[in-house]
């Protein structure tokens, strides 16, 4: 009876799980194929030639990629320091600071784009790079999450204790104590911007710059096809990315249930 | 309360044996407990008594009844685990209460008894606390009054103390003891910490790699090991390299010495290991015995306990009384000798 | 003296917050106040509770509403059978697929959506091939209903993601001490799992809630504009310039939104401290 049951519940859990993977495969298998074949059934990697061939997407495409860098490494060089310090001398702050990391959630991305359209000198509206300004403010609630519970998780004051005791210069500390022991962190920030920039549409499209988003939306309404493969493979590439993220950290946590609550 | 048995028990994963072949009885109201390290299977053997786990093959009964393919949920077990079991939702009381609530008891007999145990542990006070505003010792406490509310036939522990300070772990461990007493009941206490083991137990279990290896009081266990594993996880020994003489002899510094009969016998083997406990080690007069020198003095109050170095890399502990040896050095040359009858005495 | 040292270590990312936040959002509420002119004016908010933008507002709540009811179910099952069985690297390849759709998603989702669920979309044409004709009722995916499905691809990734840590909370010590204890397993999951994981689940919720009213991406692309969203409203104000005031319009637009997603997180926080006595 009871082995039954526990079978009869395996079995349920099976079908939901098999279920949900067709639920996540179906369109990517769909897209596949309507993007590799032709009208009379043939199957070739045209689509994808001509979409790699396209000056406008290669271009928009390294735009997209150097923005992501630019991102990442302000994120953490700013978040890093900002971390590590609440949690060694002010940590009756870090509530009040998570508080203001979440705000971002609060207000949608498109009202984020308007305010920053009607806001920012004209300097900062003139490049495209300025995006990474905002990319890291849309992506602080995840980064500052992910940042935080890293250096929750090797109790910094310690770790910072100690290493003055044994007579540490500030470059050792950093680099040698703190980054390393809050490398899941690192990683799922970076994998958070990655993710999220290679996707972002409202500022893009606000702003008027030629990201990939914005251009495979155009591209969209003229080479369907074409359109179809890159928006595959740039959800394939993310996912390949991550994962060989989640391999390096080899820790394990995940990097990317940082979740929201 | 019940008396339990295990009759041939056997759990399997895929192809490692957690558990071979376990036989045991668990007297009305005896206090046993499984000692070994982890994954020596005694968590395994208790987790099938309580039902929260099948055997591969193998019995398990209370009294006569055979209880292997019972549901846990009608075992009537008090079962109180490592840590983080109480119900972070509920307060203390009504954690208390879950259980007698299960059985469906009216309000008032359920008040009356979980009053009568808040009282005897000292918990009434918090009574109405949640799980994270209590002391890791409160916790356990909650948790074994939960167990022990639902009157169960038998008391089942799994490692309770071992997230708890050294002071608060002594003090429960003896509460755990006259809780067992004063209700009598059969208690399987699951352990790696010997001297907890020694402390609380009417016999012991020594476990490992998935089999019992001896199970019988403590003291003798400690005095009469009958496996090189059960003297060396019980309390502290020296091995020392003999040589046999025959199957009942063997030689080590100079001198014979009879081989203890529950031995493994050793016949033709070349090398042989004398397992003596550290109070066994004696001075001996000038030129008998074996010469060392005294590397480490560790004075633990009333007795001190000596490291010394034997020829080239054999190392001896030895403890005496403190008196006795007051007047050593490190550096300090001794005659030691082996003060004992019989020796265990374990093969390569 | 040494107290206020003490904060200087924050003030970069202060500084920052400050700038690329706080000044777009004092923006915004200046302007929703203001017509083109630059006169303080409350007009604003009179146009977008009429008319057209009422209706914005209604269909982006009730897509809101409904995706986020769907996936809430549909993820946390997903994950609860990720979770119970313990596949060895499926939990990682799927948690960091679901990591992809849910904050990748948007455009390239619109597309693959076109190529699957379009007139010519492959499963379409599996559907008709089986006698089924999705667009023979006049529906499309660009209707409401065809935007949901496509809204569930990074709903229900985002629910996986939140859920694991949730279902992964319960401990296994609370269903062994309970089943011990004799408890039936309806009993455990009244008294235990429900009131630990609802306040969990009613708070993600909101999150799944507010993460479908802010998307636009997915809409832009997919419909074009065609599907009336406030997203996609608060666009076509900005880059248009065809209506009076329209500027400040969005801004009010954008203040609405804020004001919904503001509400929803206060109705969270009152209720959970209300809720949740046992968590400090």
């Amino acid at each position: 009876m009871e082995k039954l049951k526990s079978f009869l519940n395996k079995s349920l859990l099976f079908l939901a799980l098999i279920i949900g993977v067709l639920f996540f495969l179906l369109p990517i298998y769909a897209s596949t194929v309507f993007a590799l074949q032709d009208v009379e059934g043939n199957y070739s990697l045209d689509p994808i030639s001509r979409a790699f061939a396209n000056e406008e997407i290669t271009r928009s495409l390294l735009l997209t990629l150097r923005i992501s860098v630019l991102t990442v490494v302000l994120t953490l060089l700013v978040l890093i320091p900002t971390v590590a310090w609440l949690h060694i001398v002010v940590p009756q702050a870090r509530k009040f600071v998570e508080f203001l990391s979440l705000l971002p959630l609060v207000i949608p991305p498109i009202v984020q784009g308007v305010g920053f359209l009607y806001s920012m000198p004209s300097f900062l509206k003139s490049t495209p790079y300025a995006l990474v300004f905002a990319y890291m403010i849309l992506a602080m609630p995840f980064t500052y999450r992910a940042l935080d519970a890293a250096f929750s998780a090797i109790d910094t004051k310690t770790l910072y204790e100690a290493s003055l005791t044994l007579g540490a210069k500030w470059r050792t500390l950093v680099f040698r104590i703190l980054i390393p022991n809050v490398r899941t962190g690192i990683f799922a920030a970076t994998f958070l911007i990655l993710a999220l920039v290679l996707g972002e549409f409202a500022y893009a499209s606000l702003l008027l710059w030629d990201t990939f988003p914005t251009v495979l939306a155009v591209a969209g309404m003229g080479d369907a096809s074409a359109a179809v493969a890159l928006s595959v493979l740039s959800l394939l590439g993310v996912w390949l990315a991550l994962n060989v993220i989640n391999l390096l950290n080899k820790s394990n946590r995940s990097i990317v249930n940082v979740g929201v609550r | 309360m019940a008396r339990v048995r295990f009759s041939k028990v056997t759990k399997r994963y895929g192809k490692t044996e957690a558990l071979r072949e376990l036989s045991l009885t668990v007297q009305d109201g005896e206090f046993v407990t499984l000692l070994g390290p982890s994954g020596c299977g005694k968590t395994t053997a208790l987790r099938i008594l309580a039902g929260l786990i099948n055997p591969t093959n193998g019995d398990v009964f209370f009294d006569e009844l055979n209880i292997t393919s019972e549901s846990a949920s009608k075992r009537d077990i008090g079962m109180v685990f490592q840590a983080y079991s109480l119900f972070p939702n509920l307060t203390a009381r009504e954690n208390m209460e879950f259980g007698l609530q299960a059985r469906k008891l009216g309000p008032l007999e359920i008040m009356n008894r979980v009053n009568q145990l808040m009282e005897v542990t000292g918990l009434s006070e918090h009574r109405d606390k949640y799980p994270h505003q209590l002391s890791g010792g409160q916790q356990q406490r909650v948790a074994l009054v939960r167990a022990l509310a639902i009157r169960p036939r038998v008391l089942l522990l799994d490692e309770p103390l071992s997230a708890l300070d050294a002071q608060v772990r002594v003090q429960i461990r003896d509460e755990v003891r006259r809780l067992q007493r004063e209700f009598g009941i059969t208690t399987i206490f699951v352990t790696h910490d010997q001297e907890e083991a020694m402390a609380i137990s009417d016999r012991v279990g020594v476990m490992d790699k998935g089999e019992l290896l001896q199970i019988d009081v403590p003291k003798k266990l400690y005095d009469q090991p009958e496996h090189p594993f059960v003297a060396k996880f019980f309390g502290k020994v020296n091995s020392i390299s003999a040589q046999p003489i025959n199957s009942q002899r063997v030689r080590f510094w100079n001198k014979e010495y009879q081989t203890s009969p529950n031995s493994p016998r050793h016949g033709i083997a070349t090398k042989s290991w004398a397992l003596v406990r550290p109070e066994s080690i004696v001075e001996a007069p000038q030129g008998q015995g074996v010469l060392g020198v005294i590397k480490e003095i560790s004075f633990l109050g009333p007795l001190t306990q000596l490291q010394i170095q034997v020829g080239k890399n054999e190392s001896i502990i030895m403890t005496s009384t403190s008196g006795n040896v007051s007047g050593r050095k490190v550096g300090d040359n001794i005659w030691i000798t082996v003060d004992a009858e019989e020796l265990f005495v374990s093969v390569e | 003296m040494k107290r206020y040292v003490d904060y200087f270590g924050l003030v970069p990312l202060l500084a920052f917050i400050v700038a690329f936040l706080g000044f777009p959002l004092l923006a915004i509420l200046r302007f929703s106040f203001q017509d083109s002119e630059g006169n303080y004016t409350l007009n604003n908010f009179q146009t977008i509770t009429s008319g057209i933008y009422r209706d914005a507002f209604w269909l982006s709540f009730q897509l809101s509403l409904f995706s986020a009811a769907i996936s809430l179910v549909l993820g946390f099952i997903f994950a609860l059978a990720v979770t119970r069985l313990q596949i060895p690297i499926l939990k990682g390849l799927i948690s960091t697929a679901s990591g992809v759709f849910a904050n990748t998603g948007g455009v390239p989702l619109a597309f693959m959506f076109i190529a699957s669920l379009g007139t010519y979309g492959l499963l379409t044409d599996w559907l008709r091939k089986l006698g089924i004709d999705l667009y023979a009722n006049s529906w499309t995916l660009y209707s409401f209903s065809g935007l949901l499905i496509v809204y569930l691809y990074f709903q229900v990734p985002l629910m996986v993601l939140v859920s694991l840590p949730i279902i992964e909370g319960i401990k296994r010590e609370w269903r062994e001490a309970a089943l011990t204890l004799g408890a039936p397993y309806g009993l455990f999951w009244r008294k235990v799992i429900a009131p630990i994981i609802a306040p969990q689940l009613f708070a993600t919720f909101l999150l799944l809630f507010t993460n479908s009213f802010a998307a636009y991406a997915t809409a832009a692309a997919l419909t074009s504009g065609s599907l009336a969203l406030v997203p996609v409203q608060i666009a076509s104000l900005i880059s248009s310039n065809v209506q009076v005031d329209g500027a400040n319009t969005a801004m009010a637009l954008g203040v609405g939104m804020i004001s919904i997603v503001g509400i929803a997180m206060t109705i969270y926080i009152v209720l959970e401290r209300r809720v949740v006595k046992w968590r400090n």
